[in-house]
């Protein structure tokens, strides 16, 4: 019963003894805590993927170069993108949707506090399993989408698509559960008088996400059990001799897969959401249609999934109708980049680092949005496909997009995490590090692309002439890596010396701006109630008053529990026994996790 | 001029059109000037095709409506944050929520924009996929891990990794792959399809291929690579269309019929086993080498690559009979033997060696399907589907060790075994000999 564990009467932990830390941190079920743990977590694997974007683009620095083999390149590009997408993207919305929804909409937890642990540790151990395959130099090497018949037994005999495919199935799993967790918080545990329609625009966000995740996460795991399947039983989904088709792959993997995009990009435009109107001192311009629009572009984004596939060979109706429906998703696309310049208009505006991220945001985003519709117009998307064209576009939709927002979602409620500023004039330093090398990275790949270099290959001909476009974008990761050093020399030297914040140090509109800095560990000392969409501009005494005044009698919190962390390591043990193949090994993984799940259940919540 | 053209599918008037060439040169970087060789061999901005001029055309219509939609947000949101920024005097501002008609206009405006964006496109999408019509040539396009393999059922050739065509009559590619998903791009023949292992069909289904239809506008060298990631060497494996004029294109079918048949040949001089005794040492360190072997089986057969044919012509043809042992692979070579000698005697070694059991060459007993046909390989730019340029060092390289040239190819070198295979156990005589021999075959 979700609302019924997140309410019940527990102990109320009011801890005079100094806890262990890292034990605490293994047990909580805390949503900050927890939120802090994926964001760090996603961090630390945005710096492992940035690794490998950095050796993907020294091999590529001059053609024919033999700074890195033929497999260790195909290791390496899998993992970059495996790595950026599920380690990198996703997590770190999940680490925002934890940190910020419960406050944004007045909560004390999540719905389901330990489900949330255990979403986190599943993360963790997967993520650590799939990496892990390094250590014995067979990581993934089928690309991102590890297409079929590429990745059957026969021509991949090694670890590297088992690590894959068993490594997601994890991941997936955990990113359902959290899916699950945020519907029935969102939907259940807001403040009363904040219905949907005023909730704030990240979380609305977060709802759009979520319900995308648990629709779409479910598609990709049937696709890798049925891949699993064909490798470890020897069933033939994909086994084109035996009347499998591979094509089957292609429309599982992009019906997860183009959701997946909108999973990724939705919570950038909820942040930027927040951020503009804050920066301008202006509500956000056309609130509804912002919503409405979010929600269609989710909508539609079902509809659009085989547009990754117009070389496949599907026929022109086929093509002429995600063609069309593709062309469409821009109309409310554009309608959220011009609703966001109208919040602009006749406003205040401070060039504060965030505000300068998500200024920029719109300006790489809509780079990556028309280069998009170029790839729409399928008959050219033919020689797009591919080639570094496509790689331009996604690298300015998820870094010009989604990065952009992560780096001002960052600088804006760093305060809230920990009480401190960070430093505005190295945010400076590092936006402008950051922007000029991102460009020159990508920038150049759309002619790269365009003049004839495919992706995914680990050396190119001299003939090709695009040595010199290459060295560009590779000197351009050099100064994204000075941009993003900045940053994190920011945040270490902020925590310390950061000056300090107070609750509400850019004039926020919504509730997690009503609570300390950092939040108690109950967010609010009682419930606000809510009767507008600003409730921090409009009705900023009550609700200061209700997060930081004369607290509740009884507050009831969840008591931190070590079942999450025991049973998700059990979860995840299950799939790497798989790798052994014995038929038995697994169910020691599998007893172990009943045995969490058991004893979960039984576990006294007061 | 492809850019043109595609300007000229913008509504505009001339002037718009000629600033929109302008432009397109400058913003893509394209720099077309008709007739000479692009700068960039791979480059989409010049089709040689209808086909990929089609597509070329409504690419530059989305262009242009999009850079417009790009540049007008990207100065509207310079020009707004500009202008209200903050200064000391500037006002509270208004609580605005909303304005419903500016809202309706930017939803509309957009809309107007996809609709002018989709209807060349659906168009397009129809007409590019329809039959290939009476008469077109077909190829069968077989893709291979890490190479193509393409069939002239018409005329009962089949040849690897360079295909040629005549110009002005239309092509219909055939495609299927014998492993794994390939897609064949040569850019400047238009956009690429992917290669799909063929499904076994089912009872009262026929197999389905993937077509590309085209016709080459003019002769020339097109290069092109395969551009869905397929394993180990997708980046090596490299392919090229050729388009020469009709004749020259029915020579090339003749010449391949015919391939390495036996004509009035010289008598071997020695048995091959006692030619020479090279040694391991020597040839390994074999720089590249613009060595031209011996025409002498090929005497009297003319190189198919006329004037039309662009293609980098990997040497230039040898005087027949040519005495000139090439330099750099030491102790294989005998001073004093013309390459023809080292061609004939390759030819014997080729026939009984394993090579055979992979590879075909037409005219001769080699018939093997595993590999790339190797009939006319001297005329080929390549060795190893664009892993070395097709040179007798190269060449040598290759046969005694692929994959270091090649990571992952299913060829077996002397002493590693490859694909399954086992080791080659050829020696280094044996190996210039092949060399040679093949080479030879123009």
């Amino acid at each position: 019963m979700a609302t019924l564990e997140a309410r019940a009467p527990v102990t109320q932990p009011h801890p005079t003894k100094k806890k262990n830390v890292v034990w605490d941190l293994m047990t909580t079920v805390d949503h900050k805590k927890i939120g802090l743990l994926y964001g760090v977590t996603a961090l630390f694997f945005m710096v492992v993927g940035g690794i490998e974007a950095t050796l993907i683009r020294i091999q590529l620095a001059k053609p024919e170069n033999d700074f890195l083999s033929a497999d260790a390149y195909n290791q390496i590009f899998t993992m970059h993108g495996t790595t950026m997408v599920f380690l990198v993207g996703m997590p770190i919305a999940v680490a925002l949707f934890n940190y910020i929804v419960p406050l944004q909409i007045g909560a004390r937890d999540v719905a389901f506090p330990r489900l949330n642990a255990l979403s986190y540790w599943i993360f963790l151990f997967g993520a650590l399993f799939m990496n892990s395959s390094f250590l014995i130099g067979q990581a993934p090497n089928g690309g991102w989408f590890g297409y079929a018949n590429l990745t059957s037994e026969q021509y991949s005999p090694g670890m590297n698509i088992d690590f894959w495919a068993l490594g997601l199935q994890a991941l997936g799993a955990a990113s359902i559960m959290g899916g699950v967790n945020f519907i029935t918080t969102i939907l259940n545990l807001r403040a009363p008088g904040m219905k949907l329609m005023r909730m704030p625009l990240f979380t609305w966000m977060a709802l759009l996400t979520s319900f995308l995740i648990v629709t779409a996460l479910p598609v990709f795991a049937v696709a890798l059990f049925l891949i699993t399947f064909d490798r470890f039983w020897g069933t033939t989904f994909f086994v084109t001799q035996a009347g499998g088709d591979p094509v089957l792959w292609q429309h599982l993997f992009w019906m997860f897969g183009h959701p997946e995009v909108y999973i990724l990009i939705l919570p950038a435009f909820g942040i930027v959401s927040e951020i503009i109107p804050v920066f301008s001192r202006k509500p956000l311009f056309g609130y509804a249609v912002m919503v409405y629009s979010g929600a269609l572009i989710a909508l539609i984004g079902w509809g659009v999934w085989a547009h990754h596939m117009f070389a496949t060979g599907m026929g022109p109706i086929a093509d002429a109708f995600f063609t069309v429906s593709t062309m469409i998703i821009a109309i409310p696309t554009g309608v959220k980049i011009f609703n966001w310049i109208a919040t602009m208009w006749g406003g205040k505006i401070r060039f504060t680092t965030p505000m300068l991220y998500a200024i920029g945001m719109l300006i790489t985003f809509t780079i990556g949005g028309v280069s998009g519709v170029m790839h729409a117009t399928s008959p050219h998307d033919l020689q797009q496909t591919d080639t570094y064209f496509v790689v331009a576009h996604f690298h300015y939709v998820l870094i010009g997009g989604l990065i952009f927002a992560i780096f001002a979602s960052l600088f804006y409620w760093f305060p809230k995490y920990t009480g401190r500023l960070m430093s505005d004039r190295w945010g400076k330093v590092n936006f402008w590090l950051f922007f000029i090398g991102f460009n020159m990275t990508f920038m150049p790949q759309h002619w790269i692309g365009l003049l004839g270099m495919p992706r995914r290959v680990f050396t190119y001909s001299a003939e090709l002439n695009l040595t010199g476009l290459n060295q560009l974008s590779t000197a351009g990761v050099f100064v994204q890596i000075l941009g993003v050093a900045v940053l994190f020399g920011n945040v270490l030297w902020s925590l310390k010396r950061g000056a300090p914040s107070g609750p509400n140090p850019w004039g926020g509109a919504t509730l997690e701006w009503a609570t300390t800095s950092p939040p108690p560990e109950h967010n609010f000392n009682r419930i606000p109630v809510v009767h507008t969409r600003e409730p921090m501009w409009l009705e900023s005494a009550a609700a200061e008053d209700a997060a930081r005044g004369t607290p509740e009698p009884h507050i009831h919190l969840p008591p931190s529990s070590y079942w999450p962390i025991f049973t998700a390591f059990g979860a995840v043990l299950t799939f790497v026994l798989f790798l052994t193949n014995l038929w038995w090994a697994p169910l020691i993984g599998l007893t172990w996790t009943t045995l969490g799940a058991i004893n979960w259940a039984y576990e006294p919540t007061h | 001029m492809a850019l043109n053209e595609a300007a000229a599918v913008r509504p505009g008037g001339a002037l718009a059109r000629r600033a929109a060439g302008a432009l397109s040169a400058l913003v893509l970087a394209a720099a077309p000037v008709s007739g000479q060789e692009p700068a960039y061999p791979q480059t989409t901005f010049q089709p040689v095709s209808a086909y990929g001029a089609s597509q070329n055309a409504v690419f530059m219509n989305t262009f242009w409506w999009t850079m417009g939609i790009l540049v007008l947000v990207v100065l509207l949101t310079l020009y707004v944050a500009w202008r209200f920024r903050e200064r000391p005097d500037s006002p509270e501002p208004a609580h605005v929520h909303g304005n419903v008609k500016l809202e309706i206009a930017w939803t509309l405006i957009p809309a107007v924009i996809v609709v002018l964006i989709a209807i060349p496109t659906v168009q397009t999408i129809f007409e590019n996929q329809r039959r290939a019509p009476e008469g077109a040539l077909q190829v069968e396009v077989i893709g291979h891990q890490w190479w193509w393999e393409f069939r002239y059922p018409e005329h009962g050739v089949v040849t690897a990794n360079q295909m040629y065509i005549p110009v002005g009559r239309p092509i219909d590619l055939k495609m299927h792959s014998a492993d794994v998903i390939h897609s064949f791009w040569i850019p400047r023949i238009g956009g690429k399809r992917d290669v799909n292992p063929q499904a076994r069909a089912h009872e009262g289904e026929s197999p389905s291929f993937n077509h590309i239809v085209f016709t080459a506008d003019s002769a020339g060298y097109y290069p092109g690579q395969c551009a869905e990631y397929c394993g180990d060497s997708h980046a090596i494996m490299r392919m090229s269309v050729v388009a020469v004029a009709e004749p020259d294109f029915d020579a090339w079918v003749a010449a391949m019929q015919r391939g390495d048949a036996p004509a009035e040949a010289p008598v071997v001089a020695q048995p091959a086993a006692q030619l020479t005794v090279p040694t391991e040492t020597g040839a390994a360190q074999a720089p590249p080498t613009q060595a031209t072997p011996a025409q002498a089986l090929a005497a009297g057969q003319e190189g198919v690559r006329g004037q039309e044919a662009q293609g980098p012509q990997p040497r230039p043809l040898p005087a027949p009979g040519q005495v000139r042992p090439p330099t750099g692979i030491g102790s294989a070579v005998q001073p004093g033997i013309p390459d023809s000698i080292y061609a004939l005697q390759g030819r014997q070694v080729f026939g009984s060696s394993v090579c055979v059991a992979c590879h075909a060459i037409q005219g001769t007993s080699a018939v093997g399907m595993v590999g790339p046909s190797l009939t006319r390989f001297g005329a080929r730019p390549h060795v190893g589907a664009g892993a070395a340029e097709n040179n007798l060092a190269n060449l040598i390289r290759w046969i005694r060790d692929p994959q270091a040239l090649k990571p992952g190819t299913l060829m077996p070198g002397a002493h590693k075994a490859g694909g399954g295979f086992p080791p080659t156990g050829l020696t280094d005589a044996e190996i210039h000999a092949i060399a040679m021999y093949l080479l030879s075959l123009r």
